[in-house]
Formats: structure tokens, sequence, C-alpha cells
């Protein structure tokens, strides 16, 4: 768990620390100085990549890489939207099921060979390839054929509309690759990708285990195209320098020691780099992660969307903001991670459940759960109110969430333990439908997270509701990014009508890194956008 | 001599088969499907890479006739393939071993320095503030966790004092911090065994003869009350090499060192049971041979123990 880390596909909060950031404060002052080129960037890595072929991983580490030496149809922009990368346009057919792209004309690889439309259907097909048994074909969604129409021209279908299909085409596992690199390398592809992407870097060298070292494309031609970047030319760093650090505190201790420029922040080492000139701290607050509490809806009472809705409003989102995040989150009332397109606080104010301790007794008291003054624990058919939140192990921050959840619920007559475990276990028994509620964290940059945590059977496997099932597919159908956009908002509002989750918040990237580099932000999967940043001497 | 060391050699045998089934039944008796658990906690490949890499992992076959296939494999030297990476786990392996051997003998060097002079020291100056500190050290030394030693450490000789790297494998300097944390936690076994053995042996009637003769209590102490001393503490060398193979899993995590037992930490949250089965037996092997070897050294330095 670790470091910097694009959030490029579904992944579970537990396994996601994104690197952080943004903002104003290294970009006013590169656009005071002029940027200067040259300079090897020193960053860490929470473990080796298990290989730089795109359709051979599924890990954030790998994708981090990949994400710099390949480069992609569309990026997503600040807003949350697609916008024209390696693609200059695209077209929806009115059934939504064909998408096709026009390419920008004398893109090259690195190996200097034509980044055409043959090239995006060799990808894909590729990809799709049996032989190559990709364990992320699931980002294709039900993608049926890629056809180069012309030099420039490449049509998808797809078997039914897929709007998210966007945010995973620009990711690094939907991203192009140079056929003849590709072909000649076969197998070694993914030890030793040289020449076969079009990204702001190229491959260098890779120790297994222990570095891996990428330089800046001389031949980058896709700089003026993104909106999210100042650089519109080539990267001012001559070397990006990957040295894998599985110890968190350790990586923040080689950033104390100048060993590394850039590293993720833990909230507990946040005060010893905030306000120390050497060094600077940039928080990303729009972020892709939501933090939520969910139930067991198999078993009363929390098969109640009532009882749920009650418990909702015990829980006192700001004092988790406060005590288990050290004020380093949003709270956040809607099931949309706030950096998500289709968020949008005033769903939250409306509809969602905040913090009304008098509210939630009332309902508890309407719905039967009176409270016995001998015990101060609220009882209802002989059975005490006496429930287990379940946390995982790995995440102070939610384990902390969860003692406040306890002493909340304590407030109103519930008896609440606090189970530590871990992820696999807990995630493997959570279909089995033995455990009350628990506190989890999600990650991912597409609003289609709705239907990945709740289309039935939702992903604990628990959760089924025919109605939200529709809504949610027809936001997933709706490539029109606006109307997506109305679709999914009417699905959040369900979910918060029958109490699905409680949304608490979504917490914030934090970075740290020496005072020398420059121009540092993020994009909107949360990766750090290299491109810009240059080392003040 | 010979006889005994082939004997054990032979031995060896069992205890390998043992290891092995060991090893293998770890996934075996694992509950669920192992590829299911593989991909926890991340979107699974679909049905048919599933089936493909549970058929190259050669899970669709019955449990005996896998243990089968994984010795036969084994023999040829086979440690099978990583499933995240697709690479053998014995190149994968082999990089990785020389690394934490070398750690895991320079905490030993650190281990035997450090416990025999504190050993020493605390049991010639008896009930004295040095061996009352020595003792104390020892213990404090003993119920630290090696993990958050490790950080304190770089806190100290890297953050705060600079006179070392944080981490990393490069030159001897990125050794120095490792093998102390590892090597200092284990010279408190050391240094308590060897203490109590040291006193035994001081009062021991030979040892006044030595004093009467008019020796040099130099040469008493390293002499003549050491070399009886020492049989207890080579006893638990083999012993504590194994806690240190077993240290130097969370000590390489802390300071970036690159051998198995990082690898081991990765294996493990990603539940790569190929990469983990290969490292259990790697380690397992290391350690019974230590110990084979360690068995061997009580002769040489006790000559009253004879191997038939």
């Amino acid at each position: 768990m670790t470091s910097a880390r694009n959030l490029r596909m579904l992944l579970l909060g537990c396994l996601v620390v994104g690197l952080g950031i943004t903002i104003p404060l290294p970009l006013a002052q590169s656009a005071s100085m002029p940027a200067q080129r040259g300079g090897t960037l020193h960053l860490a890595l929470g473990e080796d990549p298990d290989t730089l072929d795109p359709h051979a991983t599924v890990s954030l580490t790998s994708s981090q890489v990949q994400s710099l030496i390949y480069a992609p149809l569309v990026y997503i922009q600040s807003n949350g939207l697609p916008g024209p990368l390696a693609a200059q346009s695209w077209t929806i057919s009115p059934d939504g099921k064909a998408v096709t792209f026009q390419l920008r004309p004398g893109l090259k690889f690195s190996d200097g060979t034509p980044f055409d439309a043959q090239a995006v259907a060799f990808t894909f097909h590729r990809h799709m390839d049996p032989a190559t048994a990709s364990p992320s074909t699931n980002q294709l969604g039900p993608l049926q054929s890629v056809k180069a129409l012309n030099a420039l021209t490449v049509r998808f279908t797809f078997k039914e509309p897929y709007a998210p299909f966007f945010t995973n085409l620009a990711g690094s596992y939907l991203s192009i690759m140079s056929p003849s690199a590709a072909r000649k390398l076969g197998k070694g592809l993914g030890h030793n990708p040289v020449g076969v992407g079009a990204g702001p870097f190229v491959f260098k060298s890779w120790t297994p285990g222990s570095e891996i070292v990428l330089a800046r494309n001389p031949n980058y031609q896709l700089g003026p195209y993104r909106n999210d970047t100042q650089n519109k030319g080539l990267p001012y760093i001559d070397e990006l320098d990957f040295k894998v650090v599985p110890e968190v505190g350790t990586r923040i201790a080689a950033l104390e020691t100048g060993a590394l420029d850039i590293s993720a922040l833990t909230l507990e080492a946040v005060p010893r780099f905030l306000n120390n000139p050497r060094f600077q701290v940039i928080t990303k607050k729009d972020a892709n992660d939501l933090v939520f509490i969910e139930f067991d809806y198999k078993r009363p009472p929390f098969s109640d969307p009532k009882f749920r809705t009650a418990l909702g409003w015990a829980v006192d989102k700001q004092a988790i903001v406060r005590s288990a995040w050290g004020g380093y989150a949003t709270p956040n009332l809607t099931p949309m991670p706030v950096g998500d397109s289709g968020y949008d606080p005033k769903i939250g104010e409306q509809h969602g459940i905040g913090y009304d301790p008098k509210r939630a007794a009332q309902l508890l008291d309407e719905l039967g759960w009176k409270l016995n003054p001998q015990t101060k624990i609220r009882e209802k058919d002989g059975h005490a109110a006496k429930f287990t939140c379940w946390t995982y192990s790995g995440f102070e921050t939610v384990k902390r969430g969860c003692e406040v959840i306890q002493a909340n619920l304590k407030d109103v007559g519930i008896d609440v333990a606090v189970t530590l475990t871990d992820f696999g276990t807990m995630s493997g028994q959570m279909p089995k439908a033995q455990f009350d509620f628990d506190l989890m964290r999600w990650t991912y940059p597409d609003p289609t997270i709705l239907s990945l945590l709740f289309k039935t059977p939702g992903w604990e496997k628990l959760y089924s509701d025919p109605t939200l099932d529709v809504a949610l597919n027809r936001a997933d159908a709706t490539l029109e990014p606006v109307k997506r956009v109305q679709y999914v908002k009417a699905a959040e509002v369900m979910i918060l009508q029958k109490a699905v989750i409680i949304p608490i918040l979504t917490d914030w990237l934090i970075n740290g890194a020496r005072a020398q580099v420059q121009g540092l932000h993020l994009d909107h999967f949360g990766g750090i956008l290299y491109q810009d940043i240059w080392l003040k001497p | 001599m010979i006889g005994y060391i082939v004997r054990r050699i032979l031995f060896l045998i069992p205890v390998l088969i043992g290891v092995l089934a060991f090893v293998f039944l770890m996934r075996a008796l694992v509950p669920g499907d192992p590829l299911e658990i593989m991909f926890l906690g991340q979107m699974p490949p679909d049905q048919a890479t599933l089936t493909k890499l549970r058929h190259e992992m050669g899970l669709d076959k019955p449990v005996p006739v896998q243990f089968v296939d994984y010795l036969w494999s084994i023999a040829h030297g086979d440690l099978g393939q990583s499933v995240r990476t697709r690479q053998p786990v014995a190149a994968e392996l082999s990089y990785r071993y020389g690394n934490t051997l070398i750690l895991t003998f320079a905490s030993l060097f650190v281990a035997l320095a450090v416990g025999l002079s504190m050993g020493i020291a605390a049991a010639v100056y008896r009930d004295t503030l040095i061996d009352v500190t020595t003792m104390m050290l020892a213990m404090f030394g003993l119920s630290m966790p090696g993990f958050w030693f490790g950080l304190i450490m770089i806190m100290l000789f890297a953050v705060d004092l600079r006179w070392l790297p944080v981490m990393g494998s490069g030159g001897p300097a990125y050794l120095v911090l490792p093998a102390l944390t590892l090597g200092l936690i284990a010279s408190t076994v050391i240094a308590r065994i060897t203490r109590s053995s040291m006193l035994d042996v001081l009062s021991a009637p030979y040892v006044r003869t030595a004093r009467a003769k008019g020796l040099r209590e130099r040469i008493v102490i390293l002499r003549h009350a050491l070399r009886n001393a020492l049989i207890p503490v080579v006893t638990i060398l083999g012993l504590q090499l194994g806690g240190l193979l077993g240290g130097a899993f969370i000590i390489e995590v802390v300071f970036a060192w690159h051998g198995v037992g990082e690898r081991a930490i990765q294996a493990i949250s990603q539940r790569d049971f190929p990469v983990i089965q290969g490292i259990t037996l790697v380690v397992a092997v290391t350690y019974v041979l230590v110990n084979l070897f360690v068995d061997v050294l009580y002769g040489l330095l006790d000559p009253r123990i004879v191997y038939e």
C-alpha cells in the first residue's frame, strides 16, 4: 500500500493510498521563474511492479509507471469528463453502441513507427486475445470489436452502450502500444518495454526488485493537447528514478533526507513537513475516494432502510473528519467521491443523512428499539442493540473512524464493538452475511463506482434493488456526458433515500516534496503530471 | 565424524519431504479457491482467464496428483511461476537470496560481537553497574519490535545524524543500519545466555586452578572459560539464525533491502502462492542446513563431543 499510484481502475480503498497534490503554490512559482530543463527526479514505488505490459497486470504500481510510457486515446480532464489526447475527436452512433475515433495525424511511437488506427486495433486485439489471458479485460466492458476504418479512423463497437469506457480508455491498461515494438519484444515487453509507447517518458532500465528508470521522450508530441498541464512541450526532467521502497515510514524518512524528491505522506508525518522551508506539502482535496458505512443487508435490523437511516443520523461525520483524519478530509454526504463527475454537494444537503442524534433516537423509538434505563442500551423483542463494526488492518484512519462511530452510537443507546481483521478475511466473509456493518473506503475515478458497489448483487454480494439497477444501467448506458451526470445524480438520490450506505467523507491525497520541486500537481486520477515538474537549482 | 555427517545429510531427506508436504499443503488447505483469494480486493479477471490460470497452475487436478506434480517439478529445480509477474520463481529468488544471506550473516556477526562482549562483561563484572546495565539493555532489546526499532534507527542515524543512507542496497554503507537493527536484537539473547553460561564456568574448579597458576585474567577468561561457556551459545546460534532469517523479512521491508523477505511480504499481500511456497522452501532448507553445520561445529569446539 503506498506511494504514488494512479487510480486507474477499480480498487478497494484498502489497496490505495494515492499520491496527493495539487496546486496553486508551485504553479504560481513556476510562472514567475522560467522552468529549468534537466535533472533526475528521485521517486519511490511501494512494490516492484509485476510487469509493464498493460495487458498482463491489474497492479496500480505498474499502472503508475505504464501511464508515463504509454499514451491513451483520451484523458480525463480536471472536471471529470474525457478530453481528446491521441484521438482528436470522436463521434457516438445514435444507439450508443459504436464510438468512432479520429486520430491526430503524424503521431509516432517512441520507436518511430506511426501511431495510427492499425496500432489502436492491434492493441485492442492483443488485449482481447484469449492467448494473452489478460486479467484486465473487464476494463473493456461489453466491447465487441475494434476496426481500423482508414489510417486515422478507428471504430469501437459494443454489445450495449458503455459509458465508463472513456474513463477506462484514459487509463494505462487501455493505452496504445506500437505493433512493431510489441511484436519484436514478444514476451519481453513486460520487462523491457522499449519503444513501445508514445507517452511523455520512455523506458530506460529496470533492475528487478530495486529500481526502474525512465527518461524524457525526446519526441513527445502530445504536450500541447492536455488542458491540465502547463508545459506544452517536452518534459523538463531528464530522468525519473523509481526506487522500490515498500515501507511508507522509510519513504518519508528518505524524503526528509533528500534521498527522495516526492513522497505521499501519512497523516502522522504531515506536521514534520508543514511549515518547514525545505519542503512543501500539497493536498488534492477533490480525490476519487469515498469512506462510508455499509451493512449486512440480509439480516435484521440492517435489512430495514429505516434502521440504517437512524444509525446514519447518529454518526457525526465532522467528528470523524476531525478526529480520525486529522482534518485532512472533506465531509461528504453523497455516495459519490468528491473528485468524480456526478458529485454534487447539493444532493447531500437535500437528501443526505447528516448528524442529528435526536432524530436518530426518535427513529429508533419509532422502530420499537426502547432504551433500557438500567443498561443504557436499547432493546427490542428481548434483543439488546449490540452490534459489531468491522474494519480492516492497514488503515489507521478507518480504524479510528470506527471508534468515533462507536462513541456516537453509544450516545443513542447502541453498543458497538470494533473488530479489526485483514481485508482478505473480511471480504471473504462478507457474502456469508454474518456481520452487522463496516466502515469501508473505495476509490474509483468514474461515476460507475455506484454500479460497482450497488448493482445487484453489490460488491458485498448482499444487496439487490431492481429499481436501483434500472437507474444505474441507464446511467452506464448513456454516453452523452451531461445526460449521464443527470442519471447518475438520480441514482445517488435513490441510494440515499434507501440509506444503502451512510456516506461520510472523501479523504485528501497528501504529498510532501522537497522545496526544489516545481510545478507539482496531479491529474484527475491522482497521478503526478511529471511533464510539468522541474527542479529549481 | 564423516559417517555422522553423511547420516545427518541422509536424515535431511525426510525432513525436506516434510517441509515440501507442509509447503504444498499450505496452499491446498487454504479455504476457498486459491485463485479467488489471489484476486480478492480487486477486480477479478473473467472466467476464461481464471480457468486458464487454474489450468496453468495445475489447480484443476486432484490434490494428490498436484502434490506429485509439485515434487516432480521441485526435483527439477522448478519452483513454479509467479501468478503476478509470470516470471519463474527460481529466477526471481536467485538474485534476492544472496542479499538475504548477506544481511543475515552480517547481522549474525553483529549479534555475536555485541552479544558475546555484553555477556562476558556482565558475567565478569557480576552484580556491578555494568552487569545491571547490560542486562537491562538486553531486556529492552528483547522486548522491542524489530519493525519499530528499525524505524527508530532510521530516524536517528539517517534522518537526524545523516551518517548513513536511509534505505536501498547499494554499497556496504547500506548494509550497516539493517544489520545493526537485526543484529542488536538478536544479540540480546546471546548476551543473556553467554552471561549465565560464563557464570557457571567461572565458578568451576578448573578456572580457579588456572587463576591459582597465576595466569593473567584475560587468558583465564578468554581461553579457559569462554571456550566452555560457548557450547550453549552455539546451540542457540542455529536457532537464532532462524530468527534472523525470519526477522530479516520485516527488516528488509523497512530498509528496502531487496532480499527474499521483501519479496515474501509482497507475495503474501498479493497471495501469490507459488512465490510464497518457493520462499518458504528456500528459507526452510537454509535453516536445516545451518543447523546441520552448527551440530558439526560442536565437535570442533569441544573435543569431548564425539560423533559416532
